[in-house]
């Protein structure tokens, strides 16, 4: 029988992901006794690419992961959803996807790991909207730096390519060299527009590094690489638990007990999956459960001392949703054959909308030319318009030669309205309620994806296009934000620029929940150099005490 | 709320993705053992053992696949492994294709056809039906799926046309950073439909 | 470099019974230098050991020439494939040899004074190069090769003396001491195991104005000591001389039978093929090199001059044939491109059901990405092909095991050739034995000579061979 040891450790961490996994790390390198609660199983890669060979709705992304009872998550970006249940006018642009398992959702992500610029951690003093971060892009350059490390990031060299966030060390690996279609398209983009292309930095391998190989184009980034190129938060896991850290799959995090004066965090307790209790206590707790799960746990564990939930005093805990709701379109392209889907997904961006003077106005936004295998798309297409045989053939060589996809992340912005709630209706097997998320997207996004949508029609022109298809609406780019937001005054925001909870001095969140705005770069690289930070905090004071 | 319980399992922190593994197998139930060994068997790969199932070669309108597939394919070599796996699902999901692929096959034996498009323009002309069954049949051989589920996933057709420009998704061949070499130009194509257009709807992820 | 596995003749030592009985015999041997017994003698050159080297360090600056002699000589012989650690300074010992026996931690060569070899006379480095005895007069563990060295030449000694002296950079830091299991923790075992496995007598005159065979017999004996890992031993412990390169297992790997036999040996390699393979590590459509010998190429051959590399090839191709009853062709021969199609079952499995799956299937879900549905690799060899690949056509499974277990880590002719290993740390896949067991047989019977009944002990105890992490 496990003894009261085991339940109990320095620091306990609520969440397997790359913030979770990288804390633990880290901490356990240091000495310091880890004790890390997954709600999803133990994972392994054979069985994913397994998956996604049978899957038969290729871009289906979240499909190759059928979910566990106790743990579930989204099966898909459907509305209405079978777990995640959207409202309100936009209800379809915040229908996220996610992973419940051991190393989170970078098991599924595209690898591209941006650090923020500096300007996204004060929107409002430099342009007027949103709200400022508690803290400058300055403190968080150091933690930028070790996340890349940790991660094995690719980019280009400042001299060469300056993206705009200011760097002390070159990256880990050189760039990754982009592919033919993308420099097809960085070549027409120079010559026929004032914008750019730039170098996506990737948490991608160049070169062999951290005992993983280098990328060898499998173009499956998402849902699963099948080698190992790319970071995924599994490997901190198994670092972290080389250096001792404790993992426990299967565990489902329901409450979070606090002391009389319901100033620090006592225990989490835990369902298992046949929904036995289990109750562990720490010194310090991190909820470093995802964006969405982390607000529901935290609201979840209201009780008669915190009736409105955990850590939520100012009333903010689950407000303030945010994502990089984007515009896509999909057409021919009337130049020669660029052929995507011939190395990593996404590579390469135009860069010139990440910033400037118009954000007192509209959001900032970054493109993608999405280097992604066309051949099973044009084949379903070329079947639909009745092509057979030898006919059929060239036209899915021409179409999967020719298809051209672009899309963007629009920069969303805080709005309090926008809400994770407790479904009333919707519980899982254990009796948790689903979440449930009202979005109507900010006056701030819709104008960026507009601008957007005029882009995208110059360049579908210059690339002489036809057969435009655009995706309705507005749709999630699973970078949700702001649930725990972070800010300076404890009576409109969650946690400090530390990321510790205004209300309860031992409780931190380590998620893209705590982000202030969402500027335009993929999330995963700032969560990580955010949970580095929280780990040098612990480490701090756990030694000094 | 379930009363906490001092038990912890210890161990479960300690597994690995191995022992679980072993912890389920010595679980197992012979009904289990049965049901793994059946989920094996229809999932090998290679070796030539794969799903091209007996029951189904018995059936007398799974040759006439073949030859009908032949036929729209405009392709004289084709895996009888996948012929006859591609049947069995097709005719799994909606039975009636077997008496219908019989029909589009006394159609082709009746007259002479020398390409796959004579052949479907004369087809949906016969009976609109026939559009369905030419459908399921291209999107079995290109896109190796019949049933809404995967027979064949690389050595779909649609991967055999394409392969000196790209690889299938997780079946990359070309080394590191093959990606920035030249892909072969492709020229618009000149050929007509056979088969009247249909919708054409993009499956939500 | 991923680990500490080096390519150390642990097998010299694994016989503990032979080093019990040896070290109860003759306890007068118990002094300090006693002259090396020769063995019988291969080179018909009768010429005396001089002792002709100054009885003090070194000090003066030795010339250029004799300072890159010396580095030239100094990798040929591989030292720092076993007193380097990965990662470490150059020389500076400390290199953990797992064996049976117990750990055998290499030695500071560094000309530190009071932590590697600074206070040496080239008498004394002599000594230890080529008989096996420290400055202190213990003996060394054999498993340094010694009995290799001892063929060197005088020169070539001095130069390589002259580089270590004046070319290292002195590193101060003493590696932790052996501690092996008796009777093998004591160092008078291996000097009656020297007298039985005794030394050749060195080679004389200036080794760099040989002819072609002669420089490649040198390089391939008393500089690359190929046979120390290639060349089966006796109830002595000591190389058997009639099988010279026949093929013999180290540390989990077998070093294969590289004789000239068509059948069981080098096969139809030419000596362009030798050559690039000692060059690169690589030659499509014959081999690759992992493990020990991956190591060996990236630390010693692919340094070498083209001559050099000639000269070697063509020594190691008129080596005597030995037949191995195991191998029925040439082992690169073997395999062919599958042609089967990828039939699914089109049915999803839940993330928790992680059921062990069946040779084909993990060879589908972790091999075949870079290897190929049909084995042929990538079409730029960056993954080799798995038929037509010796190691993959040997009878001898032993090297496909250790490679799906560890991996491939090789930099050699400006590539770096990595393979993620599948062992029990491994970030990318973690398989089982029994997992490893099916794999390799799928692989060996469907790209190789056949199914080789590899079970999952066979594969435990392989995985018990794999470097400790550091």
């Amino acid at each position: 029988m496990p003894s009261e040891q085991d339940l109990s450790a320095d620091v306990v961490i609520v969440g397997s992901g790359v913030a979770g996994s990288s804390i633990a790390n880290e901490l356990a390198r240091a000495g310091i006794s880890v004790i890390v609660l997954e709600a999803g199983p133990r994972v392994d890669r054979q069985h994913f690419v397994d998956n996604f060979r049978n899957l038969e709705n290729k871009p289906s992304y979240q499909g190759p992961f059928p979910c566990v009872p106790w743990a579930e998550h989204p099966p898909n970006q459907i509305t209405p959803n079978k777990y995640l249940h959207t409202t309100g006018p936009d209800a379809e642009a915040y229908q996220q996807v996610y992973l419940r398992m051991m190393g989170g959702t970078t098991w599924h992500w595209a690898g591209c790991a941006w650090r923020y610029l500096p300007s996204d951690f004060e929107l409002k003093t430099r342009y007027g909207q949103g709200r400022d971060w508690a803290l400058k892009y300055d403190d968080l350059e150091p933690f930028y730096y070790q996340a890349e490390v940790m991660m094995g990031v690719c980019g280009p060299d400042p001299a060469v390519e300056d993206l705009g966030s200011p760097r002390r060390q070159p990256y880990p690996m050189d760039a990754l060299p982009i592919s033919y279609a993308a420099e097809q398209f960085r070549n027409l983009i120079r010559e026929k527009t004032p914008y750019r292309v730039v170098h996506e930095p990737q948490a991608r391998n160049t070169r062999p590094y951290d005992n993983r190989p280098t990328c060898e184009g499998h173009n499956n980034c998402m849902p699963i690489c099948p080698i190992g190129a790319m970071y995924n938060g599994s490997y901190s896991v198994y670092h972290a638990e080389a250096a001792g850290a404790k993992f426990v799959p299967n565990a489902v995090v329901y409450r979070i007990e606090r002391d009389s004066a319901n100033k620090r965090v006592t225990a989490v307790h835990y369902y298992d999956p046949d929904k036995g209790s289990h109750r562990v206590t720490g010194k310090y707790f991190v909820i470093a459960a995802h964006c969405i799960e982390t607000a529901k746990l935290m609201l979840y564990s209201a009780d008669e001392q915190s009736p409105d939930g955990i850590a939520n005093s100012s009333g903010h805990v689950g407000r303030n949703m945010m994502d990089h709701t984007g515009v896509q379109v999909t057409f021919i392209s009337g130049d020669k054959a660029l052929w995507p889907g011939r190395g990593p997904l996404e590579t390469n961006v135009i860069d010139n909308f990440r910033d400037g003077d118009w954000r007192n106005e509209r959001g900032a936004y970054l493109v993608h030319m999405v280097d992604d295998n066309q051949v099973d798309l044009a084949t379903a297409l070329a079947i639909s318009k009745g092509y057979v045989g030898r006919e059929l053939e060239e036209q899915i060589r021409y179409l999967a030669s020719h298809t051209v996809r672009l899309f963007s992340h629009n920069e969303g912005l805080a709005d309090p309205d926008n809400r994770l709630t407790l479904s009333a209706t919707y519980k899982d097997a254990l009796g948790i309620p689903h979440p449930e998320v009202y979005y109507k997207l900010p006056e701030y996004t819709v104008k960026s994806c507009d601008h957007t949508r005029g882009l995208f029609k110059d360049l579908i022109g210059l690339m002489h296009g036809t057969d435009e298809q655009w995706t309705p609406g507005y749709f999630p780019q699973d970078h949700p934000a702001g649930s725990t937001i972070m800010g300076t005054d404890p009576k409109d925001s969650v946690v400090d620029g530390f990321c510790r909870t205004h209300d309860h001095e031992n409780l931190f969140i380590a998620s893209s929940s705590v982000f202030s705005s969402v500027g335009t770069g993929n999330i995963t690289l700032t969560v990580a150099a955010l949970a580095l930070r929280v780990a040098d905090t612990l480490k701090k004071e756990l030694t000094h005490a | 709320m379930a009363a906490d319980q001092p038990s912890f399992p210890t161990s479960i922190h300690l597994s690995t993705p191995n022992a679980i593994r072993m912890n389920r197998a010595l679980r197992m139930s012979r009904r289990d053992m049965l049901l793994g060994a059946m989920g094996a068997a229809a999932v090998v790969l290679g070796a030539g053992r794969g799903i091209a199932a007996t029951p189904e070669a018995e059936d007398t309108v799974a040759p006439l696949f073949l030859a009908l597939s032949h036929r729209l394919t405009d392709r004289d070599a084709l895996d009888a492994r996948i012929s006859s796996a591609l049947y069995a699902r097709i005719v799994k999901a909606t039975p009636a294709r077997r008496d219908q692929i019989q029909k589009l096959h006394d159609l082709m034996a009746g007259g002479k056809f020398d390409s796959a498009r004579e052949l479907a323009k004369a087809a949906e002309h016969a009976d609109p039906v026939f559009k369905d069954v030419i459908h399921d049949i291209m999107t079995a051989w290109y896109r190796g799926v019949a049933d809404e589920k995967v027979v064949v996933y690389r050595s779909a057709l649609m991967f055999d046309i394409t392969k000196d420009a790209i690889y299938p998704k997780t079946y990359a061949a070309g080394g590191p950073f093959y990606w920035t070499q030249t892909p072969p130009e492709v020229a618009v194509p000149t050929g007509e439909p056979a088969l009247s257009p249909s919708k054409f709807v993009v499956e939500p992820t | 470099m991923p680990d500490v596995k080096r390519k150390i003749l642990w097998s010299v030592l694994v016989t503990g019974t032979a080093l019990a009985s040896l070290s109860a015999t003759p306890a007068q041997a118990d002094e300090p230098s006693p002259p090396p017994a020769s063995a019988p003698a291969p080179a018909p050159t009768p010429a005396p050991v001089p002792a002709a080297a100054p009885s003090v360090p070194a000090s003066a600056d030795p010339s250029a020439a004799l300072m890159a002699r010396g580095e030239y000589i100094a990798t040929a012989g591989d030292c720092v494939a076993c007193h380097t650690t990965p990662g470490g300074r150059p020389f500076a010992g400390g290199l953990r040899i797992t064996t049976p026996m117990g750990d055998v931690v290499s030695t500071n060569i560094t000309p530190d004074p009071d932590h590697g070899i600074g206070k040496y006379t080239e008498e004394d480095f002599e000594k230890a190069v080529r008989h096996g005895v420290r400055r202190d007069g213990s003996r060394l563990y054999p498993a340094m090769p010694y009995v290799s060295y001892s063929g060197m030449t005088d020169d070539d000694v001095k130069a390589m003396y002259a580089w270590f002296m004046h070319g290292v950079k002195p590193v101060a830091v003493t590696p932790p001491v052996t501690e092996l299991n008796f009777p093998a923790n004591l160092r008078i075992t291996m000097a009656v195991w020297n007298l039985v496995a005794g030394s050749v007598t060195p080679e004389t005159g200036d080794s760099a104005t040989y002819d072609k065979m002669r420089r490649g017999k040198y390089l391939a004996n008393a500089l690359e000591h190929c046979g120390t890992c290639h060349t089966p031993r006796n109830m002595m412990l000591s190389e058997k001389e009639d099988s010279f390169l026949a093929g013999a297992p180290l540390l989990g790997w077998y070093a294969p039978n590289i004789t000239s036999s068509k059948t069981s040996g080098i096969g139809n390699w030419s000596e362009d093929n030798l050559v690039t393979y000692l060059k690169t590590g690589h030659v499509a459509g014959l081999s690759q090199a992992a493990g020990p010998m991956g190591e060996a190429v990236e630390h010693s051959t692919s340094h070498l001059t083209d001559d050099d590399l000639h000269a070697l090839a063509a020594y190691i191709l008129q080596v005597p044939a030995k037949e191995d009853e195991a191998e029925h062709g040439p082992r690169e021969g073997f395999g062919q491109a599958l042609d089967a199609p990828d039939m699914r079952s089109g049915e999803l499995t839940r993330i928790d059901k992680l059921d062990e799956m069946t040779g084909p299937h993990i060879y589908d879900a972790n091999c075949a990405a870079c290897h190929g549905g049909n084995g042929a690799g990538t079409s730029d060899h960056y993954a080799p092909s798995l038929f037509h690949n010796s190691v993959v056509g040997s009878a001898h499974p032993d090297d496909l095991i250790m490679t799906v277990l560890n991996g491939v880590d090789r930099t050699a002719g400006g590539l770096h050739a990595y393979m993620p290993g599948f062992d029990h740390d491994s970030d990318v896949q973690r398989l089982s034995n029994t997992e490893i067991a099916a794999l390799v047989n799928y692989v060996t019977a469907t790209f190789g000579s056949g199914d080789h009944g590899v079970t999952a002990d066979q594969v435990e105890k392989m995985r018990k061979q794999l470097p400790k992490t550091p």
